[in-house]
């Protein structure tokens, strides 16, 4: 119980308390503000004769006063260079803030940039993003990640086209545009689907291959729950609709039927409603995770995210859905061997699915702040081309963040990724994220899980969840651009 | 007879002050560089509508507050001459020194309470994504909340919470304040450990009594978030545990106050246990009923911690959010759409109204059946 109620306090945060994690940021602010004496007479004149010597723009900590006169005129765009400008970013990852402070920290030693790192706690991210962009000294660097984010922030965003930190680019596919403006750029991407644990599916006699649709998962998953006793494992692990495990749900597997009904309507943008066509094989899906699992039933209303992992790390389970960025939890906290582990794409009945791969796509996409002081928009480019080319950079990129996009970027180790690989190299289609299109997405997913409580405890009918996409999707979409 | 010679400095004084404290908040709401086509203003938004001139803008307001407030009661002061302390020694130097006594609560306040209330109000009347980049928008948001069937519900839904929470924990906090007044071996342990559960905060309790109740409920079946009754009693259970040893301890203070003379008098008389409770002890703990009712009124109107840990206001009814009370609903509406800051804020001034005309309405409606001792 008490294990439990741990859980719960650290998945759960609760959303107000993210006030706090406010002013301490200030004060780190403050205290930051008195230990990096940033000069504060700046302005901005046309070259003097100092600037020849400065040419390329690269200035260490201790050229500091002689180049900051002028710097920001002078030096080419996206190059290190200590300008006075600061940056400040709002980072949405919190496993990611201590690789983020600690890089940060490297920068301001290399480049006497001061670069302050603040990291929205858990579920927190937009709250905590309108708060600090209310403030005189807003954020310049943050994450626009999906459709509705675009709507809120991107006229707030500068326009990134023909940057530096862009010219790095491999890929423009995960970027994201309002109209011809390039606001924000995809700086790695992520994959999900059906985490396998081989070993034990080995155990039950079966193996990975066997799996290649809805039917033959469904089989498989079938034999093993009904022998779990004396497996001693069940297929899935428990499909838990606390909110610390929903959004697996209500986020990534909605995907699938949006995914498919976008694909067939060729829509390429965010519609204003939907139909619902493939909520039926939603609902296979969604029947074979909660009937082939030890948990069932209303005890999955309050499951816990934190409870499916354990169940799946200890081996209690052969079937996960989850993301790639499981990989380092599972390797290491629960110690399974790489080789044991693989990502199946998520099959749910679809006519052609032989031929589906990995649901690939990203949310963690960098924005600018175009309200923010030249200098500053400066030095965050800046930083983000550092980010991006940096031996230091490339390296936490992908500890961090696995594959990105970036000509420079290093290859992670992450058997996840190498699936997804697989299956496009293998010529199936990339599953896209769909669900970035979601209207109001915290609402939109509140409604949607709500629905699947009831339904999955017995006190409710399939249409509801149908309902509650449906008519959500439309009312929310209606109310965000009314 | 000196209050004629200071008129025209009090009025002067006002009219000056009020001039300030407006133009800085005009500022503040960033009105200037809304202002479209006119040079002065556009002058004066780049003058005081900067990013770093939040401390201009907020010594102009307060410099404006101080004048008035200094010549209002300087002049009073003098006109008076003052009776309340008698040695000039002692009156003059602190009289003097009045604004210095007064800076610090005084900031505090406006900065806590008055200018976010005003700018709050302001925003209700506005379309606004940042609190500095808005849209005037006259009296739509408070017409569109009240077409809001997940507000109203809230509303109705927090008035039934309310009063039931009122009853319930009233009669219960003086129940068990009467129980430990009787001279109960071991009083003070239960005093303390019915008082204990007010030291912890509502979101961590909240957790706790939902981890609770989903483990009681799962042996039926269901959970909490399934059924709206669930939550209701749920948070009336929740906030029953929590708020009782407080409103104990109130009626325990009250209690003792009462004179022993009128007990024993009604004692002599011959007036049983419960005659004696209900016409000497009652309308004696008068003023600590008026205290607690007002307390457990507001506390329940405004709950919001428990309300979001416990079940965050599901199970939904379509838009309705069944177990929502009003302030998540306010706190919901702020981040639903990028459309709803506007009728958010409406919403939380309208709920300020509701909270403030209540409290009034009920604290006068109390202190009149006090009995004066």
């Amino acid at each position: 119980m008490l294990n439990k109620l741990e859980q719960q306090r650290e998945d759960r945060v609760p959303k107000y308390l993210s006030l706090k994690g406010r002013m301490q940021h200030e004060h780190q602010k403050d205290s930051c503000a008195r230990s990096f004496p940033v000069p504060r007479f700046r302005r901005r004149r046309p070259c003097l004769a100092a600037c020849g010597n400065d040419d390329n723009g690269t200035t260490g900590a201790s050229e500091e006063g002689k180049s900051t006169e002028a710097g920001s005129e002078n030096a080419s765009q996206g190059e290190p260079v200590n300008n006075g400008g600061s940056v400040y970013y709002l980072n949405f990852k919190p496993e990611a803030d201590q690789a983020w402070q600690d890089l940060a920290k490297t920068y301001t030693e290399q480049t006497g940039v001061e670069v302050k790192v603040v990291t929205a706690a858990s579920g927190e991210y937009d709250n905590t993003l309108t708060a600090e962009m209310d403030k005189s000294s807003a954020p310049t660097m943050f994450q626009i990640g999906n459709k509705g984010a675009v709507e809120t922030w991107g006229e707030y965003a500068l326009d990134l086209t023909g940057t530096d930190v862009v010219k790095e680019m491999t890929t423009d596919d995960f970027n994201l545009y309002d109209g011809d403006k390039l606001v924000s750029i995809g700086y790695c991407y992520e994959a999900f689907g059906i985490i396998v644990n081989k070993a034990l599916l080995e155990q039950a006699g079966h193996s990975v291959d066997e799996i290649k649709d809805f039917a033959s998962l469904k089989a498989i998953a079938d034999e093993i729950h009904g022998k779990a006793e004396e497996l001693g494992f069940d297929a899935f692990t428990s499909a838990g609709l606390d909110r610390s495990s929903s959004w697996r749900f209500s986020g990534h597997l909605i995907n699938m039927p949006l995914f498919y009904e976008f694909r067939d309507d060729n829509v390429t943008d965010q519609p204003a409603t939907i139909k619902g066509t493939y909520m039926e094989n939603f609902k296979n899906i969604w029947d074979l995770y909660i009937t082939d699992s030890a948990t069932t039933g209303a005890a999955l209303a309050s499951a816990t995210g934190d409870q499916a992992e354990a169940e799946f790390g200890n081996g209690k389970a052969v079937f996960y859905q989850n993301g790639t960025w499981e990989y380092a939890n599972l390797t290491g906290t629960f110690g399974m061997k790489p080789e044991d582990l693989t990502m199946i794409p998520i099959y749910c009945g679809v006519d052609g699915e032989e031929k589906a791969g990995l649901c690939c796509g990203t949310e963690n996409c960098w924005a600018v702040n175009a309200n923010a002081k030249q200098e500053d928009i400066d030095a965050t480019l800046a930083f983000m081309k550092w980010v991006v080319t940096s031996e230091e950079g490339t390296t936490m990129m992908a500890e961090q963040f696995g594959p990105c996009p970036f000509k420079n970027a290093k290859t992670p180790e992450n058997v996840f990724f190498a699936a997804a690989n697989d299956y496009t190299a293998k010529g199936n289609y990339v599953v896209t994220w769909a669900f970035n299109w979601e209207p109001a997405v915290d609402d939109f997913r509140a409604a949607v899980v709500d629905a699947m409580t009831k339904y999955t405890a017995g006190q409710g009918e399939w249409d509801e969840v149908v309902k509650a996409a449906v008519d959500n999707w439309a009312t929310l979409y209606a109310k965000d651009h009314a | 007879m000196k209050t004629k010679r200071f008129l025209p400095v009090k009025i002067l004084g006002c009219v000056a002050g009020g001039a300030l404290l407006l133009f800085g908040l005009l500022a503040s709401l960033n009105v200037f560089s809304h202002v479209k086509g006119n040079a002065t203003a556009e002058k004066l938004a780049d003058l005081f509508e900067s990013d770093t001139g939040a401390w201009v803008r907020a010594s102009i307001m307060l410099l404006g507050l101080l004048l008035i407030a200094l010549v209002l009661n300087n002049v009073d002061l003098k006109a008076k001459g003052g009776n309340t302390l008698n040695s000039r020694l002692v009156r003059t130097p602190i009289k003097r020194m009045f604004p210095l006594f007064l800076l610090p609560t005084f900031a505090a306040f406006c900065i806590g309470f008055l200018y976010p209330f005003v700018k709050g109000l302001f925003l209700s009347f506005t379309q606004f994504k940042l609190t500095r980049n808005w849209e005037w928008n006259g009296l739509q948001n408070y017409s569109t909340i009240f077409q809001d069937k997940g507000f109203t519900h809230a509303f109705w839904y927090t008035a039934l919470f309310t009063v039931a929470s009122l009853v319930v924990i009233n009669v219960l906090a003086f129940a068990v304040a009467y129980a430990l007044t009787r001279g109960i071996r071991g009083s003070n342990v239960f005093r303390t450990v019915f008082f204990m559960p007010n030291l912890i905060g509502g979101i961590v309790l909240g957790y706790i009594w939902s981890t609770i109740f989903e483990g009681i409920l799962i042996n039926f079946d269901t959970s909490l978030v399934l059924e709206s009754k669930f939550g209701f009693w749920g948070l009336l259970i929740l906030m029953a545990w929590q708020q009782i040893g407080y409103m104990m301890i109130i009626y325990i203070a009250g209690i003792q106050a009462v004179p022993e003379d009128i007990i024993e008098a009604a004692k002599i008389d011959g007036a049983s246990a419960w005659k004696t409770l209900w016409h000497v002890t009652i309308p004696n703990v008068m003023p600590s009923i008026t205290i607690c009712t007002f307390l457990t009124l507001t506390n329940s109107f405004k709950l919001f911690d428990q309300n979001v840990a416990l079940t965050g206001g599901r199970p939904f009814d379509g838009d309705v959010h069944t177990t929502e009370m009003l302030a998540l609903n306010i706190y919901r509406a702020l981040y639903e759409t990028k459309k709803s800051r506007g009728p958010g804020q409406a919403k939380a001034v309208v709920f300020f109204v509701l909270v403030a005309v209540i409290s009034i309405v009920q604290l006068s409606a109390t202190r009149k059946k006090e009995v004066q001792q």
